[in-house]
């Protein structure tokens, strides 16, 4: 299991307004949103026609100004960003629009350079690295065509060579894969992901293409000029594979486990650390999902070591379910990364899933 | 990012479509021939009516006050000018006799107006190589030079032709240059003594009076002597002022200098109209590939810069395409009216200049719907 290393903040959207037109004809389309979006992380974005998507995604790319609220793009505010600034901040990102847009006039290579030449590449590299990128969505033998001489996906994936030969730290896509076929659309969306992993990249795509929600790290969902939902596909996944481990969620269904996940928060510990102290009040119930830590509980004046927790592992819960002090002390050995659960979701998810309360008290009454 | 690569990219465009761009360049190239035909009458019509001032090679000229140009034919006495030869710096003064007249075609008698010119032969202060030449020949009675650039409506003639001018005989004895004008047929030249020879020819009706300075005399200081003398009854001018007179008159007074100016600004405006037709086209089937530069980050500069060199291009081809055509019109014109259709450099170059302007004025215009492209429409 991977466990990627934390990310800086790639995307800072808050409390962003925005409206169209003026005086009677004013219109607000968006409405309060916030939205985070991490270095690596591919979101997808969903929602009904006319939901404030592509207004969003216009905001976040400096293609229209920000109203109200605040953008921010790796820390830089795009608030008052003069048009100058606009267009330099433009260069970071890499779009890929629906229409691709290509310069008829030019072959894919100088189609390419276009927006290598943007970039501070010397001149030089300009033609191997326009061939690289082509070679890397598999046109590499379309160099020298024109558009008119491309397939619609071929044509596709020139601009979608275009928008990442800078090497983006930005990706905005507008339906990247709505005029491909499946198999090119896995390609495009493959890349992305490589683009994420690989580079750090933020990718942000708007689609109604449910083949491709597999890739995104986050779905988010608008209605009516509002995220309504921001499901962090990839580590809901990855925390339901790990409470699938643990004997106390092993009987629960998947739909009752997502909703567990989904409550859970990422926490990292280096080696060393304390993550829970005896004797303290206990807040959170936690899930190991790599590392490795160690249980001791002290007795007149030593801490002997009770127990090693590794990936799977769990601890936390008897404190919350007695309203008692910490009864051990749980040190990380290496690099942990760790899931929690607040006391009243765990309480309450108890609450609701009877057998689970019968699990988690015959826990108790084993651990004793 | 320089502008060569916003030329290069412009000629890719517009070379994209190689059908087009001919269809295009040449539209442009048929208002450069509209504006190369009228510049080309503009010149030929003030290049020939200054055929005559141009020769003149007197240090002053002295004319009447009254009179406007050399056809007007407001004269003044020969009385006047043996004053002139009296003041001091004058090293002579010799009178230029002009009159219009007609002249019989040799072969079907036909009528057609000549300027006829007499000069003194032995000091004709005219540039005329020719007339050094003939010299001798021109002292017999009823003799004369013709203008072998005359219009063809004159005849064929050749040194030993005789035909009438001014209804009294007269023989060719030899041949010179000067060409026709809107106001003349051609020319012919008499010497003094045979031109007052020809009806109504008094010695006391001079035209022109040719001044030659002595050596070391300052033009300035004879010429106000002159006027000093002959307070109000003579104006001096140089040979150089005398030209530019003419072509005064006739670019300025005269309405055929108007219209073909007026021609010129047409053609120019018809050109601007086409070259913004094309331009709009051409930008406007580029629209979302422009919006799109806009969006991944290419200055507003970088795309006027494209729109521009497409308009300087165009212009370019226009041109060429142009000349050609222009060169093959001033020849067939030169041939059919005799008029000077001189094709200089100078002259293409203005041209040249007016193409470009009218296809970057038209470039600037549809420059604007570039501008207006909102690349946020392109989501
Ligand atoms: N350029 C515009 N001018 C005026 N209203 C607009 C414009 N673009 C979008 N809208 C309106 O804003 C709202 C959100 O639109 P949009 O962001 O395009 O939604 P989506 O991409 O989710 O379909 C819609 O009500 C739409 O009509
Ligand atoms: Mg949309």
């Amino acid at each position: 299991m991977s466990s990627p290393v934390p990310r800086e903040t790639a995307i800072a959207v808050a409390d962003v307004d925005h409206h169209y037109g003026a005086g009677e004809a004013r219109k607000q389309a968006l409405f309060g949103n916030r939205l985070d979006v991490r270095a690596g992380e591919i979101v997808i974005m969903t929602g009904p026609s006319g939901s404030g998507k592509t207004t969003l995604l216009t905001l976040i790319g400096t293609l229209r100004s920000v109203q109200a609220g605040s953008i921010r793009l790796f820390g830089t505010e795009l608030a008052g960003l003069s048009p100058a600034e606009q267009v330099r901040m433009r260069r970071q990102i890499g779009f890929i629009f629906q229409a691709h847009n290509l310069l008829e006039a030019l072959t894919a290579r100088q189609n390419v350079k276009l927006a290598l030449e943007l970039s501070d590449t010397p001149p030089a590299e300009h033609d191997r690295r326009a061939d690289a990128m082509l070679e890397a969505v598999g046109l590499g033998h379309r160099l020298h065509y024109k558009p008119r001489h491309l397939s619609v996906g071929q044509r596709q994936r020139v601009a979608i060579a275009r928008a990442l030969v800078n090497r983006p730290r930005i990706v905005l896509a507008d339906e990247p894969t709505a005029a491909l076929d499946q198999e090119s659309g896995a390609n495009v969306v493959a890349l992305l992901r490589r683009l994420a992993d690989d580079q750090g990249a933020a990718v942000m795509i708007v689609t109604h293409d449910n083949r491709i929600l597999g890739v995104a790290d986050r779905i988010v969902n608008m209605v009516d000029g509002r995220v309504v939902s921001d499901i962090r596909i990839r580590e809901t996944m990855l925390i339901c594979a790990i409470l699938k481990q643990c004997d106390v969620f092993k009987e629960m269904s998947p739909s009752d486990l997502t909703d567990v996940a989904q409550k859970m928060a990422e926490e990292r510990f280096p080696a060393g650390a304390a993550i829970i102290r005896q004797g303290e009040s206990g807040e959170k119930f936690y899930v190991i999902a790599a590392g490795r830590a160690e249980v001791r509980r002290t007795a007149e004046g030593s801490a002997p070591a009770v127990a090693i927790l590794g990936a799977g592992g769990f601890f936390g819960e008897v404190a919350l379910l007695r309203d008692q002090p910490r009864n051990a002390t749980v040190v990380a050995l290496e690099p942990v990364v760790a899931y929690t659960l607040a006391k009243a979701d765990f309480l309450g998810a108890l609450r609701t899933h009877k057998s689970f309360e019968d699990q988690i008290s015959a826990q108790l009454f084993h651990r004793g | 990012m320089g502008p060569a690569a916003q030329f290069i990219l412009a000629w890719r465009m517009l070379a994209d479509r190689p059908g087009r761009f001919l269809l295009s360049v040449t539209g442009v190239a048929f208002a450069v021939v509209i504006m190369f035909t009228q510049l080309g009458f503009l010149n030929g019509i003030t290049d020939s009516s200054i055929n005559l001032a141009d020769r003149l090679r007197a240090d002053l000229v002295v004319v009447h006050p009254q009179q406007e140009h050399l056809k007007s034919g407001v004269e003044f006495s020969h009385f006047l000018l043996q004053q002139v030869r009296d003041v001091p710096g004058v090293a002579a003064a010799l009178p230029l006799y002009l009159s219009a007249n007609y002249w019989a075609n040799p072969q079907d008698g036909g009528r057609n107006r000549v300027l006829i010119i007499g000069v003194d032969l032995d000091d004709p202060m005219l540039d005329l190589p020719e007339l050094a030449a003939h010299r001798d020949a021109l002292r017999g009675p009823d003799t004369a030079l013709f203008d072998r650039r005359a219009r063809a409506e004159l005849g064929a003639v050749a040194p030993g032709t005789r035909s009438t001018l001014a209804g009294r005989p007269v023989r060719v004895v030899g041949l010179f240059e000067l060409g026709p004008n809107f106001a003349y047929e051609g020319h012919l030249l008499l010497g003094t003594a045979n031109f007052l020879r020809l009806p109504r020819q008094r010695p006391d009706d001079v035209d022109l009076g040719l001044v030659r300075l002595a050596p070391g005399a300052d033009p300035e200081t004879v010429r106000q002597r002159i006027r000093d003398r002959l307070p109000g009854r003579l104006d001096v001018l140089t040979s150089a002022e005398v030209a530019r007179r003419e072509r005064d008159i006739t670019t300025r007074k005269a309405p055929v200098g108007i219209v073909f100016g007026l021609g010129l600004l047409v053609g120019f405006a018809i050109g601007t109209v086409v070259c913004y037709q094309i331009l709009f086209n051409e930008v406007s089937d580029h629209l979302p590939q422009f919006a799109m530069m806009k969006a991944i980050g290419h200055r507003p500069r970088f795309l006027a810069g494209i729109v521009l060199s497409e308009a300087l291009i165009l212009s370019g081809g226009g041109w060429v395409a142009g000349l050609a055509g222009g060169w093959g019109l001033y020849a067939f014109l030169e041939d059919r009216t005799a008029l000077l259709m001189d094709l200089t450099a100078p002259r293409a170059g203005v041209i040249f200049v007016l193409t470009a302007g009218m296809c970057l004025l038209a470039g600037r215009l549809a420059l604007k719907k570039v501008q207006a492209t909102d690349p946020a429409d392109l989501f």
